[in-house]
């Protein structure tokens, strides 16, 4: 057991070439791979902490515009729920205001109705009252009806103090027309001529006409001017008495309104 | 019998010799360094890497490691020195397997020249880290009086160092051969595994010890 202080001093030396060749070949090179992976490991991590980030910052997003979403919805629901309640309105007033008008309309054609039934039903009731009049007085009394209403009527044109305007007019005037529902004999006629010419003083030409609508009674007419002996006025007031009861039949028919 | 490879001399120039110590040296060295070449020729910084990297890597990071827990500093400042003492010991005592290998660490020239570098060491690094007066007063502390055996316990140790070392090896080595002469079969497989294991041991506590030694000079008053 000896030391070669040669071989120490060449051992000294080789340890230091060795040291030196390691540094080189193997610990920087080592030590930068490994630098290097750590440094590549740690962007990485840093990459995919920004990607959670920014994976976290989208996720917000995202819920905050699915609550928009969610919200537009809510509000786009009651906006449609407006403007369907303002269509039901709409339509409901449109379907109130087109049964007001059909009402009007049936009240109006009602009333036409109404009437055209009281004329109707005048005119009817007059030609009944004509035939049971004109019956009865033959049946019952043996008189003429039609005889009886042209007696009546030569008395008032007799009558001084009658229609004085009227017959005034006829003082004037050349032609007098005589209608009547029924056809007048020739003495009737006779008797009507003179009755007229002594109540005007002249003797204008008098014209017999027949006309069946009359139904009853007299019409002396010139120009403009009329003088009726008949029963319209009777039915005028039968009209009227109708027609109150009949609108108060209908107040008590007429349905309960809100 | 020859104990040391210092005693197999190839060529004598009276002044110096080339002997198997410094040839084998040479082979070790011309191993490690080729072989970190050519590993660390196509070093990958990726995280799939080869066979040959991941070692190197796991050498390296694992020496990393340890002097950075045993020194509580950077490792890259003791590294080239107590890593390469290490892992030339490590080789040369692995290699003490192969057949006609004379590993250098069986030489007390080799031995003593790692001690002294040591020796070197602690001083050199504890002055780039203290004052002189601060470094060579630890030899006077805690009294004057224990200058002569601070300065014999710092030889010894150095001494110890060497010793141990290529008594570890040189005994593996030498039973070894006895064993070959006396039984020549399976036994000395048994006394060449557990010379590995000695060897490997040995690396590591000559390495170890270099480390604390050179620590402790630099860490302040603690004494070594």
């Amino acid at each position: 057991m000896s030391i070669d202080w040669f071989t120490v001093a060449a051992q000294i030396v080789n340890f230091l070439i060795l040291v030196w060749l390691l540094k080189k070949f193997l610990y920087k090179p080592v030590l930068s791979a490994m630098t290097q992976r750590q440094e590549k490991i740690k962007g990485e991590l840093e990459q995919a902490s920004a990607l959670a980030r920014s994976a976290e910052k989208e996720k917000k997003q995202y819920l905050a515009l699915q609550e928009d979403v969610r919200e537009s919805g809510r509000e786009e629901f009651r906006r449609a729920h407006r403007d369907a309640e303002d269509f039901r309105e709409k339509l409901f007033k449109e379907v109130r205001a087109e049964a007001e008008m059909a009402h009007v309309q049936l009240q109006e054609e009602l009333g036409r109705e109404k009437a055209l039934f009281l004329k109707q039903a005048s005119s009817q009731v007059a030609v009944q009252f004509h035939h049971l009049a004109h019956n009865a007085f033959r049946d019952l009394a043996d008189e003429n009806f039609e005889k009886g209403i042209v007696a009546r009527f030569c008395a008032l044109i007799a009558t001084q103090d009658t229609e004085q305007d009227f017959f005034h007019h006829l003082h004037h005037t050349e032609k007098i027309n005589v209608v009547s529902a029924f056809s007048l004999t020739g003495s009737t006629r006779d008797k009507i001529k003179q009755v007229l010419w002594q109540r005007i003083s002249t003797q204008p030409e008098i014209d017999f006409l027949s006309e069946p609508t009359l139904i009853a009674g007299i019409v002396i007419s010139s120009n403009d001017h009329k003088l009726e002996w008949n029963i319209h006025n009777y039915l005028d007031d039968f009209q009227a008495e109708l027609q109150t009861v009949l609108s108060m039949d209908n107040q008590a028919i007429r349905p309960k309104q809100n | 019998m020859k104990y040391s490879p210092d005693q197999t001399i190839f060529l004598d120039w009276g002044w110096g010799q080339i002997n198997a110590t410094l040839l084998f040296t040479w082979v070790i060295i011309l191993f490690m360094a080729g072989g970190s070449w050519w590993i660390t020729r196509r070093l990958s910084s990726s995280t799939i890497i080869s066979p040959g990297q991941n070692l190197l890597e796991v050498l390296v990071q694992g020496m990393v490691l340890h002097i950075e827990e045993i020194t509580h500093r950077p490792a890259l400042h003791f590294l080239p020195t107590v890593g390469t003492l290490f892992l030339f010991i490590l080789v040369s005592n692995i290699l003490g397997i192969v057949p006609f290998f004379q590993p250098p660490t069986g030489s007390l020239s080799t031995t003593s020249a790692f001690a002294f570098l040591v020796f070197i060491a602690v001083p050199a690094y504890g002055l780039s880290t203290r004052s002189v007066g601060s470094y060579f007063g630890q030899y006077l502390k805690p009294t004057i009086l224990m200058l002569p055996f601070n300065l014999l316990g710092e030889i010894s140790r150095t001494f110890a160092l060497a010793v141990r070392l290529y008594g570890n090896i040189m005994s593996s080595t030498v039973i070894g051969i006895v064993l070959l002469i006396i039984t020549p079969l399976f036994v000395p497989v048994i006394m060449q595994a557990l010379g590995l294991l000695t060897g490997v041991i040995q690396a590591y506590i000559f390495a170890l010890l270099a480390l604390v030694y050179i620590a402790s000079g630099m860490e302040g008053d603690e004494s070594a």
